[in-house]
């Protein structure tokens, strides 16, 4: 019965605390541009005020393909979040929630016929088939070398990357997908808002974009905690410490993928970004993976 | 297949409202439709019912950022016509008041250029940047942006602090240094800005383009040196001029504008005389002229044609921005570039819809 309300208690409070650190990411990227910038919990303030606002869509939208979006988008994003959190369910299972999330953001675009929506989902597909295959590069190698299929066992491991260095591959190919799963700059290239005005998501408003920004948040939150858990969090820390230390490490690692990488560059175009993820992450996720194959076989 | 592509009249990367329709395939545009017109505001038939001095404030507000060459360019038209000679002290104001307004306006315009490819860092550091300038201008004439600074004759006021500008002027060429070094040394600036826009100087000569988005393309072209006007030709600065014809040869063109402008500054400063800097009494009435003044905007040659009728207010006013000659070329760069490259590609040539709507 307890696990049950541990669930229930989380599924409230994780989406309140992804919320959170999206706030403190735009206060972090205020500082670096020399801003004071918003309060940090500007983003609980915008997603309670987009649910009061009345919501106005195209006569034609297709309604079936936005709820479908909204809620692959949601659940992509909400259930990697409980269970990295909860270090349960397995490995694959999140990798194919994970890129499901990706599929709401298309199915929302295609439910408009706006131009800046079209041009947006096909940004957005083609910019997942260049970094997801990094992504799932990423994966198949940690489990490859740690030989933990479930995130119950990979945390029950030392500090990941220092017991196995060979997980650096992994954790770079993480650095590179971070900043264009979450959608920041330089990578943000389906949304580029001075170019087409949030691309997939320009028709939506109220309830509806609050659902699309949670997930976002959402999405970025179980991501780093992923990367944490995974490679950065030692072994045997329970209880209150595992929350600490886990809510640290996301933060750090939240400054270092998303602020400063989204403060450091112009936003590049589809071309540029698609060259770059099938040449520079492709090729370590192919190199690592014959390097770790070589070195450690398929004994897992 | 192709279809079309709304960029604005309302867009976010559009400062103001002007319509050009995009015909895409994939993501290459292919062709390009304007239409322009948006914000008109019959600005020169009003000033055929208005008098000579209650024009100044309504050529002033033909455009925001660039409104002291508007007066600057309608007093020298109205001067030419009364036959007056501006105090020296006069002129050199104006050639500050007219420099500060060029350090403005193309930090500006790197501003919105680097919003425009989402360096959003770059954006908010120059836009702090360019605050000192607006404080200055601000200290001068009472005014951020529509500075009333000319008047028929002269100016409305004096400089009486030029230390407070030279501080200011150092403080500014620093921080550009860092902007120039960010710009030229960041690889993914320059992934946006190279090959992009691409002109020849033989397209550029053709098209008619004018001012720092021709001499981007190696063509050394300033009314300052080739029409003198005010009292540039005794001021020693040089033309920036960049050969490459794409989008970063035009930002390096405006990076070296804007040291060249703080250079003109500084000699302005030093070189300007003492005593009065407006003739006192300005007759009301012009005799019968038709008189034309050029001066160097920061967007390149504004041109204010002027027919007088021996009343009090002109019989037409003709205005010739850069931004009209500039669009044109804009078309034929735009078509083959991408829809990632178009806000970017509308923005470079810094175009002033409501100058050129009126």
């Amino acid at each position: 019965m307890n696990i049950y309300i541990t669930y229930i208690v989380l599924g409230l409070l994780l989406p309140l605390v992804a919320l959170l650190y999206d706030g403190i990411e735009r206060k972090m990227t205020a500082r670096i541009q020399g801003r004071v910038g918003p309060p940090i919990t500007q983003s609980w303030l915008d997603f309670v005020k987009l649910l009061t606002k009345k919501v106005k869509l195209p006569e034609d939208t297709n309604m079936l393909m936005l709820f479908s979006g909204l809620v692959l988008m949601f659940a992509g994003a909400f259930i990697p979040l409980i269970m990295v959190f909860m270090r349960k369910g397995d490995l694959i299972l999140l990798m194919y929630l994970m890129v499901g999330g990706t599929l709401g953001i298309l199915l929302t675009g295609l439910a408009f016929r706006s131009p800046y929506s079209r041009v947006g989902v096909s940004r957005e597909m083609q910019m997942a088939f260049a970094y997801e295959i990094s992504f799932i590069f990423a994966i198949v190698i940690t489990i490859m070398v740690t030989g933990c299929r479930t995130l119950e066992a990979c945390s029950a491991s030392s500090i990941p990357l220092i017991k196995w260095p060979l997980l650096l591959i992994p954790f770079i190919l993480f650095l590179f997908v971070a900043p264009a799963k979450v959608g920041v700059v330089p990578v943000d290239i389906g949304e580029a808002e001075s170019e087409i005005a949030e691309g997939p998501f320009v028709e939506i408003g109220g309830r509806y974009l609050a659902i699309a920004k949670l997930s976002k948040s959402m999405k970025m939150l179980a991501l780093m905690q992923l990367i944490t858990l995974l490679y950065l969090l030692p072994a045997g820390v329970t209880g209150v410490w595992y929350w600490i230390a886990s809510f640290v490490i996301d933060g750090v690692l939240v400054f270092f993928t998303i602020s400063v990488v989204r403060n450091a560059a112009s936003r590049i175009k589809i071309d540029q970004a698609v060259k770059f993820y099938a040449t520079v992450p492709l090729a370590i996720g192919i190199i690592g993976l014959v390097i770790v194959y070589l070195m450690r076989g398929w004994g897992m | 297949m192709s279809y079309k592509f709304p960029l604005g009249p309302f867009h976010p990367s559009l400062e103001e409202g002007e319509y050009f329709e995009l015909e895409i395939e994939g993501e290459v545009i292919k062709e390009v439709k304007m239409r322009i017109g948006v914000s008109h505001r019959g600005i020169e038939k009003l000033a055929t019912k208005k008098n000579y001095m209650q024009n100044l404030g309504l050529v002033e507000r033909v455009c925001g950022i660039c409104s002291m060459h508007h007066t600057w360019a309608y007093v020298q038209a109205v001067e030419k016509a009364l036959g007056l000679q501006v105090p020296e002290r006069g002129e050199y104001i104006r050639v500050i008041v007219g420099e500060l307004e060029r350090l403005h306006s193309h930090i500006l315009w790197f501003g919105l250029g680097s919003h425009a490819i989402g360096f959003d860092s770059l954006f908010m550091f120059l836009f702090g940047i360019r605050e000192a300038v607006m404080d200055v201008l601000e200290a001068i004439s009472g005014n951020r942006v529509n500075y009333a600074i000319n008047t028929i004759g002269g100016t409305r006021r004096d400089i009486k602090d030029p230390d407070m500008i030279l501080k200011m002027l150092d403080e500014l060429e620093k921080n550009v240094a860092k902007a120039v070094d960010v710009v030229i040394n960041d690889k993914t600036f320059r992934m946006r800005t190279e090959g992009v826009g691409k002109m020849t100087p033989e397209q550029a000569y053709e098209w008619g383009v004018l001012g720092p988005t021709l001499r981007g393309t190696g063509i050394k072209s300033d009314i300052r040196i080739d029409a003198p006007y005010s009292v540039y030709p005794e001021i020693e600065f040089e033309v920036p001029v960049v050969d490459g014809g794409d989008i970063f040869a035009r930002a390096v063109v405006r990076a070296l504008e804007v040291l060249e402008s703080i250079k003109i500054i500084r000699q302005a400063l030093k070189k300007m005389p003492s005593g009065p800097y407006r003739i006192p009494r300005v007759p009301p009435v012009v005799a019968p002229a038709e008189t034309i003044a050029r001066v160097e905007a920061p967007r390149g040659e504004l041109i204010y044609h002027l027919i007088s009728n021996g009343t009090n207010k002109p019989h037409r006013l003709k205005i010739r921005t850069p931004t009209i000659m500039n669009l044109p070329a804009l078309a034929e760069m735009m078509k083959g570039a991408s829809i990632a490259d178009a806000p970017l590609l509308v923005l470079h040539v810094d175009p002033c819809m409501s100058c050129m709507d009126r």
